[in-house]
């Protein structure tokens, strides 16, 4: 893992893109696998990920002077267990049907490894302002990948988008493939290949314009 | 917490040392302990205070969803239909009638104790019920619905409310396709073991009127949903020969 960064703006792109959680560190597969068949459903998981990753960083961060290295392993859980069953409470009350439809993945947000991971990683070590950020990148790098796979798993497999009939693909043939988990297992290994080869590409064209500008030799 | 720290600079410094193990070792164990009583505390109150906030919404939810399970079983509202709370509980009001039976108890939904409770259609003679079945399942209490067309003596639905068995096996149970196994099945007539209705080893049960198609891997959850639904139907068989009507 890189040394962290020191302004917030790289937190956040680090999160986004270089240190992406779901296909850069393989985190959170399960959930990203489970909810990604229907649109609506993936945007509230990410919605609930990104408040708990982002209140549970910032509190880990501002409880770290004072908590015991000892048990800091479990105040962390607690603090995150806190904020997903919040997350639960709000979804029973407010959206009885995407919380039946989500069923046990909201409740299992608690041991999502991205969580755990922004808390004990960064926050236990960063400051609060800092932690925030980092786990808001970090909720938000997830939910953009499980969208992405969302958007093509949904219509491909159910000729909707956001639960919408579209229009154009009416007379479509579902592939069924789609709505059940291989559909996941494929489309996120695509993701993951794709964004992998653009990712070397960058670099690989970043070094070619170093060795270009200052001849330095190529180091093997 | 800035005011504090600077009245008391003292004590903030010293749940610092603490918390990093330095100090006298009893401190740090105190401190330890006292740390994780107190946030335990303040999370588990936070948690708390949101749901009491919250909860009343999340009954009226589940009285709305339970109303709409009885209006789908009762053919009122199509499978896949979306029913507003206000419209779901107005059609319940016009539509549906409630019976009690006093003296008679069956399992509510929360797993406590209700006044045994079913449910026609108002000014209707057609015979159509649904009537309340529960029992043991594999890992807990399984609530179900039954709908039943006396007239006929056959089931024309079930929808199981509650329960907690295996998602994926005994789960099942709440699948649309497990649930359409027991329609058109007849509960006329008792067998020699006494059952009204058998559950049999999937895909033997064929076009019988009274064998229905089990889960394969869910043996304790299938003998369990047997178990319940005669059970269910001999006491409303009973309740509504006792001159209840």
């Amino acid at each position: 893992m890189s040394p962290p960064p020191a302004s917030g703006m790289s937190v956040l792109k680090r999160m986004l893109w270089e240190e992406n959680p779901v296909f850069v560190q393989i985190l959170g597969i399960c959930s990203a696998l489970a909810v990604t068949n229907l649109v609506k459903n993936t945007m509230v998981m990410g919605v609930g990920l990104i408040f708990t990753t982002a209140l549970s960083s910032f509190t880990v961060s501002a409880l770290r002077s004072y908590t015991p290295r000892r048990v800091r392993m479990m105040v962390q859980i607690l603090v995150i267990a806190a904020y997903v069953i919040m997350v639960k409470i709000f979804l029973d009350a407010f959206m009885p049907d995407i919380s039946k439809q989500l069923g046990a993945y909201v409740g299992l947000i608690i041991t999502n490894c991205i969580v755990m991971g922004r808390a004990e990683g960064f926050a236990a070590s960063n400051t609060p302002g800092k932690s925030f950020i980092d786990g808001l990148g970090a909720g938000i790098g997830y939910t953009m990948v499980l969208l992405i796979i969302a958007c093509v798993r949904e219509p491909l497999g159910l000729g909707t988008f956001f639960g919408f009939r579209i229009e154009a693909i009416e007379e479509w043939t579902r592939w069924n493939v789609m709505v059940i988990a291989p559909g996941g297992f494929f489309m996120l290994a695509i993701f993951i290949w794709v964004a992998r080869y653009v990712n070397e590409e960058i670099d690989r064209r970043a070094r070619a314009g170093n060795n270009c500008d200052h001849h330095e030799p190529k180091k093997k | 917490m800035s005011e504090q720290n600077q009245d008391n600079p003292g004590i903030l410094a010293k749940m610092r040392t603490y918390a990093s193990g330095h100090g006298n070792p009893n401190m740090v164990r105190l401190y330890t302990i006292i740390y994780v009583l107190v946030i335990t505390a303040f999370f588990g109150g936070a948690v708390s205070l949101l749901n009491s906030a919250l909860i009343k919404y999340k009954l009226e939810n589940e009285k709305v969803s339970q109303q709409q399970v009885i209006l789908k079983l009762l053919g009122l509202m199509k499978e896949d239909q979306d029913l507003s709370a206000k419209d779901t509980a107005s059609i319940f009001e016009d539509k549906v009638e409630t019976y009690t039976v006093e003296g008679r108890r069956m399992k509510g939904t929360d797993g406590k104790s209700a006044e045994y409770t079913y449910y026609g259609l108002k000014g209707s003679e057609s015979g159509l019920y649904v009537i309340p079945i529960w029992g043991d399942g594999f890992w807990g209490l399984i609530v179900g619905r039954l709908a039943i067309d006396t007239s006929k003596e056959e089931i024309t639905g079930i929808d199981f409310v509650r329960h907690e068995e295996t998602p994926g096996l005994g789960g099942r149970i709440s699948d649309e396709e497990v649930r359409q196994r027991f329609v058109g099945k007849s509960y006329a007539t008792k067998d020699a073991e006494g059952l009204r209705i058998d559950l049999v080893a999937e895909g033997t049960a064929g076009d019988s009127k009274t064998k229905v198609d089990a889960i394969t891997g869910a043996t304790g959850t299938s003998s369990g949903v047997e178990k319940l639904l005669n059970a269910g139907i001999d006491l409303f068989i009973e309740i509504r020969k006792g001159g209840e009507k």
